[in-house]
């Protein structure tokens, strides 16, 4: 997805993590671990469902793979998609590009399975 | 950099780990006992004896079907394979209600007379608990144990991330070294059947995943329905025509739909609107025959007995599917390939119990007076009490209560099971209102008692016991001995070694032993 | 029976590639182990590690035997560990 950048990785969860440690909870802290968690889960499962879908249809529309085996394709990189996603949220060192990239993503996963939806109808 | 990658990801990995740790545990623990879900079953019925043949038990299980639900929409009929020696029949009444669980099934024996004495659900209990749970909606549990699934996955890879040196640190484990013995047991089983863990949590997840993922097939067919009969093969079930006719005899059938599959045995067979002229008959092959869970299927005319044709999906990635779920189920393992199962199964509810215990071990270093822990880390420790000794324990009172139980009590399966949640319970509550290392040392002698008493109630009540399995070479009966005494030992042992532990740190100054375990 | 000689071979694989590292090589060997020597014992580590997969899969075909082979793995890691264990003994590391 590209959000994982080598270099600038996992600097702002540590940031929090001594905080954390040294019992300084700032207001900061645990707005950027709540952003963290809504991103790794909810809004990864949600961007997940779209990317499995999406992948769905391209398989199946796109690449002429048989309906039943595209479905059951994008199922399977699912999960991988999931917990990758979910790594890489704790991993990223800004919160806010982290969920801009997420964001960005989602609109363009959307934009085509809904073309896709209403190009060439469901089974 | 790089170590702040690493310390982000041991954050995540701590409290993925911890959040869901407890499921997992039970999870874990029950789902490896299933890889002998059969063994068991035919251990709490000891009085079934013998092996069944298929062809037999198919017979006979339409003569109990036809005598007890002749109207039915559909039956179903789970054949005995190499390891069981039962059959399962399950139906759905001809008036379309959903009768109440024991009202619409039974286990029969290969004449097709239905097992009434020392009703169990055995085994089989065991295996759907560690995916369905117990006294809570299956749906509920199904996704409660898919989000544990999930948290494992991600807790796993982070875990890789964390902790690359333990490649490198592969020889480095070492028993009985305190606080760091925790670690390296964590690690060591981790990385030793990494592998296995990879494959059996990703696989797990695969086998519901058109529950946690549904949106790759709702993306391309407007209804789940359709997708299911492309992929299985399975039609709905045409209208009863009301011109009677009897079904044909199974046994040809299936040796038809046997031969068709390279000689691979039987494992289901359904029949649709049975007695009618329409009646459908759908045989499958046994998940035990290849490492594929999805059998081939092969339907016939259930009044004329001529072939309709079979079922096969096909496609890379269907197929990758089901050899997935084959590989999670393990119903392909022959004896060998069984046991290393079930070890790594062993490994893994070691990995996630270690790593419980680990949270505590780390943390009790660091808390501000570990005399009067908080109440999030005082939680936390009876949590790992209730959920490790006390499941322990309940498996254990599973199995006694199997053998103490009136063989002819009403409502006895469920009698069973209640008893293992009820002794889970008061392991529970007793771990809440003792001193916690007390508390450690008596649930984990308790467990390791109940375990001991198992081969003893077993030689007291049946005439199966010890002595007299090994006179008849039974080995089944033997192995299952030697397996409870086993785990007592290791119970028993766990409960010395915390009780050692729990006298030297009384002896030693807490706080200097304390400092000197957290600078690893 | 096949198990068990698969499980042996997996151990005695991972017993060399533990010997080819430096630090076990005092537990296991005795003695430092000159390079040269490391190397060879981390060649043969991996050798047994394949003629053990071959084995399997002669013997069960590739699919059923890469399956089993892993198993066997963990087994004989298991096994070379608390040799390891055994022969270290020492109060720390």
């Amino acid at each position: 997805m590209g959000i994982y950048t080598a270099p600038s990785v996992g600097v702002g969860v540590t940031v929090m993590a001594i905080k954390a440690q040294s019992g300084e909870r700032s207001t900061v802290g645990r707005a950027n671990v709540a952003a963290r968690l809504l991103a790794a889960i909810p809004a990864n499962y949600l961007l997940t469902s779209l990317a499995t879908a999406a992948l769905a249809r391209l398989l199946w529309r796109g690449l002429g793979v048989d309906p039943a085996n595209a479905s059951v394709a994008a199922m399977l990189t699912s999960f991988v998609m999931f917990s990758v996603l979910a790594l890489v949220a704790f991993g990223v060192r800004s919160a806010l590009r982290l969920w801009l990239w997420m964001i960005g993503a989602g609109a363009v996963l959307g934009a085509g399975l809904w073309l896709s939806l209403a190009s060439g109808g469901r089974l | 950099m790089k170590d702040s990658l690493r310390q982000s990801m041991a954050l995540f990995h701590t409290w993925s780990g911890l959040l869901l740790g407890w499921l997992l545990f039970a999870m874990f623990a029950t789902g490896t006992a299933a890889y002998f879900q059969d063994e068991i079953t035919r251990w709490m019925q000891p009085e079934v004896t013998g092996s069944a043949d298929p062809e037999t038990s198919a017979q006979g299980a339409v003569r109990y079907l036809n005598t007890v639900a002749p109207d039915a929409i559909s039956w179903y009929i789970t054949l005995p394979n190499g390891r069981s020696a039962t059959t399962q029949v399950y139906w759905q009444p001809g008036d379309g209600t959903r009768g109440k669980r024991g009202e619409t099934s039974a286990v029969l024996d290969q004449t097709g007379r239905a097992i009434t004495v020392r009703e169990t659900s055995g085994g089989f209990f065991l295996y759907r608990f560690h995916f369905d749970l117990h006294y809570m909606p299956v749906l509920w549990a199904r996704y409660l144990v898919g989000i544990a699934a999930m948290f494992m996955l991600t807790a796993i890879l982070s875990g890789i991330v964390t902790h690359k040196k333990i490649f490198a640190d592969f020889f480095m484990l070492r028993f009985g070294k305190g606080q760091r013995s925790w670690l390296d047991a964590h690690n060591v089983t981790a990385v030793i059947a990494l592998p296995f863990h990879l494959m059996i949590t990703f696989t797990g997840l695969v086998t519901l995943a058109s529950m946690y993922m549904p949106w790759g097939i709702a993306a391309n067919y407007a209804s789940p329905a359709v997708f299911q009969e492309q992929v299985f093969g399975r039609e709905p079930a045409a209208e009863r025509s009301g011109r009677a006719q009897p079904l044909v005899d199974l046994a040809p059938l299936m040796r038809t739909a046997s031969a068709e599959w390279g000689g691979k045995q039987v494992g289901y067979i359904s029949v649709t609107n049975p007695g009618d002229a329409t009646a459908r008959v759908l045989i499958t092959r046994s998940p035990g025959a290849a490492i594929a869970a999805r059998g081939e299927t092969a339907a016939f005319a259930g009044a004329t007995g001529k072939a309709l044709g079979g079922h096969t999906a096909t496609g890379a990635a269907v197929a990758t599917e089901s050899v997935m779920i084959g590989l999670h189920t393990g119903r392909f393992a022959q004896w060998g390939l069984r046991w290393l199962y079930f070890l790594s199964g062993i490994g893994g509810t070691i990995m996630v119990g270690s790593g419980l215990v680990l949270w505590t071990v780390k943390r009790r270093t660091r808390l501000p007076d570990p005399a009067r822990p908080h109440f999030g880390f005082r939680l936390v420790e009876r949590l790992n009490i209730a959920a490790i000794a006390g499941l322990a324990t309940g498996i254990a009172v599973y199995f006694l209560a199997n053998r103490l139980l009136p063989a002819d009590l009403a409502q006895r399966a469920d009698r069973e099971i209640d008893s293992l949640f009820l002794a889970w319970l008061a392991v529970g509550l007793w771990g809440m209102v003792r001193p916690a290392g007390r508390a450690w040392t008596e649930t984990l002698a308790l467990a390791g008692a109940c375990f001991a008493a198992v081969p003893v109630v077993n030689a007291l009540t049946t005439s199966r016991g010890f002595a007299a399995s090994i006179m008849s070479g039974d080995w089944l009966f033997v192995a299952f001995d030697l397996m409870m005494i086993a785990l007592a030992a290791c119970f028993l042992q766990a409960a010395g070694k915390v009780a050692q532990h729990r006298a030297k740190n009384a002896s030693a100054p807490p706080r200097r032993a304390a400092r000197k375990a957290v600078s690893q | 029976m096949i198990h068990a000689l698969a499980i042996a071979l997996a151990c005695a694989a991972f017993l060399m590639l533990a010997a080819s590292m430096k630090r076990h090589q005092r537990d296991l060997v005795g003695r430092a182990v000159p390079e040269p020597r490391a190397r060879l014992a981390r060649i043969a580590g991996w050798v047994f590690i394949a003629v053990c997969w071959s084995l399997e899969a002669v013997v069960l075909g590739p699919a059923l035997g890469t399956i089993v082979w892993i198993g066997e793995l963990s087994m004989g890691a298991w096994l070379a560990i608390a040799f390891i264990n055994w022969r270290s003994g020492r109060p720390t590391r």
